[in-house]
């Protein structure tokens, strides 16, 4: 028992040296002090599937440590904690939508873009201003984008349809088509699913008007005898096997299914969608504003931005990480036209009451 | 005594730290809202969602009697079993399943049940019709037993192999036969095997959310998929999610006091 005791005390005192050394070594490096990050899970490329660890490479080349990196599951649990007084992060990302809300509600504090040596490589077409997110452009950089599609099986449109699968998928109409019944898959999610309906209504995504909420969950009622599922990620494994026709899904997503089936398209649909642009803000609570701003510009850098772009999937602001993309990334879908841009209509935030109606609505279609 | 008090110690720190704290937070939270002000709408909240309460103990009642109607008959002919290297053997059989992640043997069942999947290839070669079982209750109620059976067999298992023989060498001596000797003898003194399978089955089922969720379609909104959209979705209100939180689990202990009054002459000295 006595040696049991001492050789694992021996094994502790070994171990703790260590750290201790580690730590040491570690913080004379950081000489320019520390940054707290507050990040959606999976969102800078981190090492894996033969990408950059952007987050060490920024604390080798600043010598400034992340203190501490948090990550949320959605925008809404970081605007929560963001709230809350006791917390302080130093760079936080958001969607386009709780920019505008971070905006109004005081919480964020503007970026001076003097500072910024590579803002420039930012295009203007998803800066804040274009699409009213960030009217000034001066609380926000964007940092990727999307879009909403359609993507479906051609052989098995054709199939169930009996017409030319490009006739058939043209906007939003073919997720209510009959002759697709139980091959066709929506979203889970209760914003984007309305959105869908929106759209189809040819009413805007950020309607307050109570009617067009409850007409828009009328038809989304119509249409689940028709739905085979509901889903988010199950979608991959579901539309490569050939199991439903027609899905709506995020561009990212779109591009990486296509590659694993080549029955497999993809549709703008004509009446129009929604585009996603996040972005990174800096809290108002910030204690290290140098630091933020010195690690946006390191995100803005092509380089970069080019390892975040190939790690994510979807789009880069980035013009200049932009032209350096492999042509595997460089396609129609992540980087559509002007005129499907133009065609397409960002969230905005909506009242607390309209929020819940629509999620309440959502469990009572779906249940 | 003291010695008693020294092996307790870490088990009291353990069940303090990550049980009742907490619970204790959960509760706090459930009488909260945004601002951190007292508030018992969380709670008035809850009458919206009936249905899906309704819905999800009817889901779990019907997948746990499922997962009882198939342990039992395995349960009764292993502990048959004489060898005992047999008896290792289906030990082994029965938990290996679990040294898999849950949500992948999920993954694995859609992978059957899906339209064109491994069961509906094997009937469309036999020239038999296919079944539409994916994204429909079935679908959830089959994998919701599969997955918590070795849950339940155990239990069941162990309570008939404390069986004395004697006892049932006593009924067949008075005349019994093999119905009334299961009947009187071997069903009442396993009840509390079945109890407790019963609870742990049916408290897993209750709560987890991947279940409805992969193989339901999304049609099938439980009480666990509501709680994490709470926590996890774009609604985020961990208030609410809270409240639900605590009253599924009172509503829970309640079943399983009545169930356990139930049986109360078999299960004395049993209680959760």
């Amino acid at each position: 028992m006595k040696k049991i005791m001492l050789a694992s005390s021996t094994l502790f005192l070994i171990i703790a040296v260590i750290i201790t050394i580690n730590l040491t070594q570690k913080n004379n490096n950081f000489k320019n002090g520390e940054i707290k990050i507050f990040c959606w899970g999976q969102y800078i490329a981190d090492g894996t599937e033969n990408s950059l660890s952007v987050l060490d490479e920024f604390e080798k080349e600043n010598k400034v440590k992340i203190k501490s990196f948090n990550t949320f599951e959605s925008c809404e649990q970081m605007y929560t904690k963001l709230k809350s007084k006791n917390c302080s992060y130093d760079i936080v990302f958001s969607s386009d939508y709780m920019v505008k809300k971070l905006i109004d509600e005081n919480l964020i504090m503007p970026i001076e873009k003097s500072s910024l040596k590579n803002y420039e490589n930012i295009s203007d077409d998803f800066k804040g201003e274009r699409w009213g997110f960030d009217t000034t452009n001066s609380y926000s950089v964007p940092y990727c984008w999307g879009h909403i599609g359609l993507i479906y099986n051609k052989k098995l449109v054709e199939k169930l349809t009996g017409e030319e699968a490009e006739k058939v998928v043209k906007g939003w109409d073919a997720l209510w088509n009959e002759k697709l019944k139980q091959n066709i898959l929506m979203f889970i999610n209760a914003k984007d699913s309305f959105s869908v309906a929106l759209k189809l209504l040819n009413k805007s995504l950020n309607t307050t008007n109570e009617e067009d909420i409850l007409k828009a969950a009328e038809i989304l009622k119509k249409q689940k005898p028709l739905v085979q599922a509901y889903v988010m990620d199950e979608m991959f494994d579901k539309m490569e096997n050939n199991e439903a026709a027609i899905s709506v899904a995020y561009s990212g997503d779109i591009v990486k299914m296509l590659k694993n089936n080549k029955n497999l398209k993809y549709c703008f649909p004509k009446q129009g969608s929604n585009i996603f642009i996040d972005a990174v803000c800096i809290p108002k609570n910030s204690k290290n504003k140098e630091n933020a701003l010195k690690f946006i510009d390191f995100l803005c850098r092509e380089d970069i931005a080019l390892e975040n772009a190939k790690f994510l999937g979807y789009s880069t602001p980035n013009k200049k990480a932009y032209s350096n993309l492999s042509e595997n990334f460089k396609n129609e879908i992540s980087y559509p036209k002007k005129e499907i841009l133009n065609k397409c209509e960002i969230y905005l935030p909506t009242p607390k009451k309209l929020t819940n109606l629509i999620e309440t609505l959502w469990v009572k279609i779906r249940s | 005594m003291k010695k008693h008090y020294l092996t307790f110690t870490p088990y009291c720190i353990w069940i303090f730290l990550f049980i009742l704290t907490p619970t204790f937070v959960v509760l706090i939270f459930a009488f909260l809202n945004e601002n951190s002000n007292f508030t018992l709408e969380n709670f008035l909240n809850i009458k919206n969602y009936f249905g899906v309460i309704l819905k999800s103990l009817g889901y779990t009642t019907a997948a746990t009697s499922l997962c009882f109607f198939l342990a039992y008959p395995i349960s009764y002919f292993a502990s048959k079993i004489k060898s005992n290297m047999f008896k290792k053997i289906f030990i082994i059989a029965i938990s290996l399943p679990m040294w898999t992640n849950l949500l992948l043997r999920t993954y694995s069942w859609m992978t059957i049940l899906e339209n064109n999947g491994i069961l509906n290839n094997i009937l469309k070669s036999l020239n038999l019709s296919p079944l539409k079982i994916m994204n429909t209750p079935i679908a959830v109620i089959i994998v919701m037993a599969y997955d918590f059976l070795p849950f339940m067999i155990i239990p069941i298992y162990n309570s008939i192999c404390k069986i004395d023989e004697n006892l049932i060498q006593a009924g067949e001596d008075l005349g019994a036969n093999n119905f009334k000797i299961f009947k009187l003898i071997i069903l009442p003194l396993s009840m509390p095997g079945i109890l407790s399978g019963f609870s742990i089955v049916f408290v897993s089922c209750a709560c987890c959310f991947f279940i409805p969720r992969l193989l339901g379609g999304g049609f099938n909104v439980l009480i666990g998929e509501l709680i994490e959209s709470q926590f996890m979705g774009s609604v985020y209100n961990p208030w609410f999610g809270s409240a639900i939180s605590i009253f599924f689990m009172l509503l829970i202990i309640l079943i399983i006091k009545i169930t356990q009054k139930f049986n109360k002459t078999e299960t004395e000295n049993l209680t959760i």
